[in-house]
């Protein structure tokens, strides 16, 4: 029976032009989506092969270390998963100056060197699933239960002996295949567009993506039993579409924003500018005191030598020379490390204020399957708020390597200069290279996220099975 | 005739609980943006005024012999009317950090920095009248003609002496009376709200937001006008719905992107990084030359990446080595002078140049993407707001232009104040130590020249706003005509 039913409902569903109308924009959506996304992939992976050459070639034309030492930037790689969840991609920083002198800050995001870009923002596979086919999917299932009221079928149908349980579960059944045959077909042709344009996808890319199609199954789905539970509450189809509205205006386009905001008005945190001055002001002081330092040193050793015969005085420097380049160069790293430790401080205590904005904004807006679904695909795509972080990690870890050559190259450090430099290029052979790829989100760190997607399919599914059960089908 | 049309038409459309329940939305989601902006103007506000208290104290660290250290920052004044339209202001950077010479940059952008924002998107008035307005204005006119032929009152009507033209005349005027016009309260109560909170709104801006409000009418009426047509095109509402479901969706959330994407992407522009890249190998190469020189003429040496030189005027009489030695230094902050204006003047040529190619190619590129985009009406009411909001493009080249005025006066009061400014390429400061200098006393923060910033005015906006708005009013025109023609020629049975 419930067999003779789905296929029923399939057939109902495949002749009908709001079939027709869902599979045509699905398609169009998503492979236009794919190809933008492959197209922004392509600019930001040349953008970033051009940068790193012109870094490169920077680096092999300094002449002494700790000029190579000031040149080094790190630019961040685009990762192929952008492609389909572009997340903060476009608006944290694409690099950093590695130097001693100044802080690992993030520069020039996407959007701020290219605004026009920011004006509509991306349109990525998550923004068609997220926003276009939730509505979709909406327009689908409205009318599932009270248009058949409306149409007189329902009546007819339950006249014969069909058990109302499996008559709802094989409406539900019926529909959701024919809502997965506009979503699959489409990405599958997408998946044939990045091999198209030989997009280097990895083994662990396409798991990635599996379990993206995966979730935004997952969440479709979810709009779908609401879309059955909405259409076994009302008796008319034009009140479960407007409710339905209602509540796809409220968890797909408020929610998630208004969340977020609530969270930055609750809970302020610094800005950057703000945190920018703190460090810079305790950076100057600091190099203050630095700088008296070394002159009470240079002092110190030219009253030593005072009264001495100028041969004298030449043997003596002579002898002294490289102790106080030594003695200097430990100043410099005692400032250098202890600039570097109060600002890991102050980076730390913003992040912790950041993390507890964003736990908070998760628990004000997570509960919309729109966020939960938007916050998992991100972590998929590696562009989650984490990667802000992730990247930053990468640099200072990378700049302590990096530091550490640059010393081990030039034992005296920036007092060292002097004779012993040449015009000669250095040899880079063994510089130490950034890995481009930086470490993978954790995905299973949060399973709220499918588990807020799973409850809502179960709980509208349950709630219209017992709602159905109770129709006045009449 | 007309006016019992329109009378039909207003009760036909309050009377019904759809009016009640999405006019009940509407008006919570307006208030909420007005709440919301005004919430987020005073934290903008706070920050703003935090991070420019901290910018004194750190500048007010310095001493006088460190005139030539100063480096004040700069901070993009929050708008009230950002908070409301955002546009590309939280994209764009928020701070500068001003030197004496060099190029400025923007930095620290509000998404860069919160980006769970970014991700997320405010909740502000540019987002309710682009998606909820034009859905509102869909949801209740998509039957608008054929809702009345399939419930038969249109064959009723028109077997009645009612002139086609007046009704179709009246079915339009009275849709956008019962529905545009009731949205006008939230707004009135938002502005009020706005007020009631405490954000500072100058008169200009007030009528900037009036611009803003029409605007969002227009547009309202575009769809208005598209749903009535696709309506009368029609002969089944569940048929037009499922249409204007889909032009909704292209126009409002597909056209705008993809033709920013596609276009912009068409067009190349310039890399920042090959830009940046080609003025610090000119700024190196210059310096080089110039320690050379500088070297050379001190009667020191240099290898380009660094100089030395010994300023060592012995004499039997103490005074008179003082004075050679000062004499030197002199000779040697004077060549470093000249030189850095040199400099200067080398790299402003070049940096010109380059942005100048830069520059031209993105009008390139924004002409194509925008002209495109444009063929969406929410594009267009999109750029109009925040043109008339001040946060389209142009307010980033509007506010970098304030900051290279402060430059230059800037320039010319820390070469007043220390001989010499800072930024731009190499520079050498000297501290005359010993027990016996003179003790440096503290700066005072007030002699630093003052920023003021004059946000673009209505004056300003209006020109190229007026464009986008003409264009709304021409797809009003365009979708009435058609609407009109549309029901003449419908076939009533």
């Amino acid at each position: 029976m419930v067999f003779l039913l789905i296929e029923k409902e399939l057939k109902n569903l495949l002749l009908s032009p709001k079939f027709v109308a869902t599979f045509a924009a699905c398609t169009v959506l998503i492979l236009v989506s794919v190809f933008a996304g492959i197209i922004e992939y392509r600019a930001g992976s040349a953008q970033y092969t051009a940068a790193t050459a012109l870094v490169s070639q920077e680096l092999t034309e300094s002449t002494s270390w700790p000029q190579l030492g000031e040149r080094q930037r790190i630019f961040r790689r685009p990762e192929v998963m952008q492609i389909f969840a572009s997340g903060i991609h476009y608006d944290i920083g694409r690099f950093s100056v590695i130097s001693s002198w100044q802080d690992v800050q993030l520069q020039q995001s996407s959007y701020s060197i290219e605004p026009i870009f920011a004006v509509f923002r991306a349109m990525d596979f998550v923004f068609i699933v997220q926003v276009v086919l939730s509505l979709l999917t909406i327009v689908f299932a409205y009318d599932l239960v009270s248009g058949e009221k409306e149409s007189g079928t329902l009546r007819l149908m339950l006249a014969n002996a069909v058990p109302r349980t499996q008559y709802i579960v094989a409406k539900l059944a019926g529909a959701w295949v024919g809502l997965m045959i506009p979503l699959i077909i489409p990405l599958l042709l997408g998946v044939l567009l990045l091999m198209l344009y030989a997009i280097p996808f990895t083994g662990d890319d396409w798991v990635r993506l599996a379990k993206l199609a995966g979730y935004s199954l997952v969440y479709l789905t979810g709009f779908l039993s609401l879309g059955v539970l909405f259409s076994t509450l009302t008796h008319r189809s034009a009140m479960s579409f407007l409710s339905l509205l209602v509540f796809w205006i409220a968890m797909v386009l408020v929610v998630p924003r208004g969340g977020m905001m609530f969270a930055t008005q609750i809970y302020p945190v610094p800005s950057a500018s703000e945190v920018e001055s703190r460090k810079e002001g305790f950076a100057r002081e600091r190099r203050d005191t630095f700088f008296q330092e070394l002159s009470a040193a240079f002092q110190a050793r030219s009253q030593a030598h005072e009264g001495m015969s100028e041969a004298d005085r030449a043997a003596y420097e002579e002898e002294n020379e490289w102790d106080w380049m030594v003695e200097d160069d430990e100043r410099q790293k005692g400032m250098e490390s202890d600039l570097a430790e109060h600002n890991r401080q102050i980076d730390e205590q913003i992040n912790n204020a950041r993390a507890v904005q964003q736990s908070l904004g998760f628990a004000l807006s997570r509960f919309s399957p729109a966020s939960a679904y938007q916050l998992a695909a991100m972590r998929l795509g590696q562009t989650d708020l984490g990667l802000k972080q992730r990247f930053t990690d990468a640099l200072y870890a990378y700049r302590t390597t990096f530091r550490a050559y640059i010393d081990q190259k030039n034992p005296g450090g920036m007092m060292s200069f002097g004779g012993n430099q040449s015009t000669e290029p250095l040899d880079l052979s063994d510089m130490p290279v950034f890995e481009a790829r930086l470490p993978s989100a954790p995905e299973d760190a949060s399973p709220v996220d499918l588990l807020v997607l799973m409850g809502y399919i179960f709980g509208s599914a349950g709630l219209a099975l017992v709602a159905f059960n109770r129709y006045d089908v009449r | 005739m007309f006016r019992l049309i329109l009378e039909k038409e207003l009760r036909d459309l309050i009377g019904t609980p759809r009016f009640a329940v999405t006019f009940g939305v509407c008006s919570v989601l307006i208030l909420l943006a007005f709440f919301m902006g005004a919430q987020n103007y005073r934290l903008m506000q706070l920050r703003y005024e935090s991070a420019r208290q901290q910018n004194i104290t750190q500048m007010a660290g310095l001493s006088t012999d460190q005139w030539v250290q100063l480096s004040p920052t700069l901070f993009v004044p929050p708008q009230p009317l950002a908070a409301l339209v955002s546009g590309v202001s939280n994209d764009i950077g928020r701070s500068v950090q001003i030197q004496g010479r060099g190029e400025l940059a923007l930095e620290n952008s509000l998404f860069s920095d919160n980006t769970a924002s970014a991700v997320f998107r405010l909740l502000d008035l540019e987002f309710v009248f682009t998606i909820v307005f034009s859905l509102f204005a869909v949801l209740f006119c998509y039957n608008a003609v054929n809702g009345e032929k399939e419930q038969g009152t249109l064959r009723l009507i028109f077997s009645n002496a009612v002139p086609r033209d007046q009704f179709i005349l009246g079915k339009i005027a009275g849709s956008f009376l019962a529905l545009g016009i009731p949205l006008l309260i939230p707004i009135l109560l938002g502005g009020l709200l706005f007020t009631a909170m405490g954000v500072p709104m100058s008169g200009d801006e007030w009528l900037r937001l009036a611009g803003i409000v029409v605007s969002g009418l227009l547009y309202f009426g575009v769809f208005l006008m598209i749903s009535i047509f696709i309506s009368a095109l029609n002969a089944r509402s569940s048929s037009s719905f499922i249409w204007l479901l889909v032009i909704w969706i292209l126009a409002v959330l597909v056209v705008p992107r993809a033709a920013v994407l596609f276009a912009g992407r068409a067009v190349e522009v310039p890399s920042i990084d090959d830009i940046a890249y080609q003025k610090r190998q000119k700024m190196m190469a210059m310096a080089r030359e110039d320690m050379k020189a500088l070297a050379a003429a001190m009667g020191g040496e240099s290898d380009g990446t660094g100089f030395r030189f010994e300023i060592n005027e012995e004499s039997d009489d103490p005074e008179e080595a003082q004075r050679r030695m000062q004499e030197q230094m002199e000779k040697m902050m004077k060549l470093q002078r000249e030189m850095s204006d040199k400099r200067d003047t080398e790299m402003a040529a070049l940096t010109q140049q380059l942005n100048t190619e830069r520059y031209n190619r993105q009008q390139v590129q924004q002409g194509w993407a925008f002209g495109l985009a444009r063929i969406s009406p929410a594009a267009a009411f999109t750029m109009g707001i925040t043109q008339l909001a001040g946060t389209s493009l142009d307010a980033e080249a509007h506010f970098m232009q304030a900051v290279a005025d402060y430059q230059t006066s800037f320039k010319t009061f820390q070469e007043e104040k220390a001989g010499m400014s800072s930024g731009g390429g190499f520079m050498m400061t000297m501290r005359i130590g010993g027990e016996d200098a003179p003790k440096a006393e503290p700066i005072d923060v007030n002699e630093v020249p003052a920023f003021t910033y004059a946000p673009l005015t209505l004056a300003d906006t209006l020109p190229a706003a007026l464009w986008n708005l003409g264009l709304l009013l021409f797809y009003n025109l365009v979708f009435f005509a058609t609407a009109f023609v549309a029901f003449l020629r419908y076939d009533v049975r």
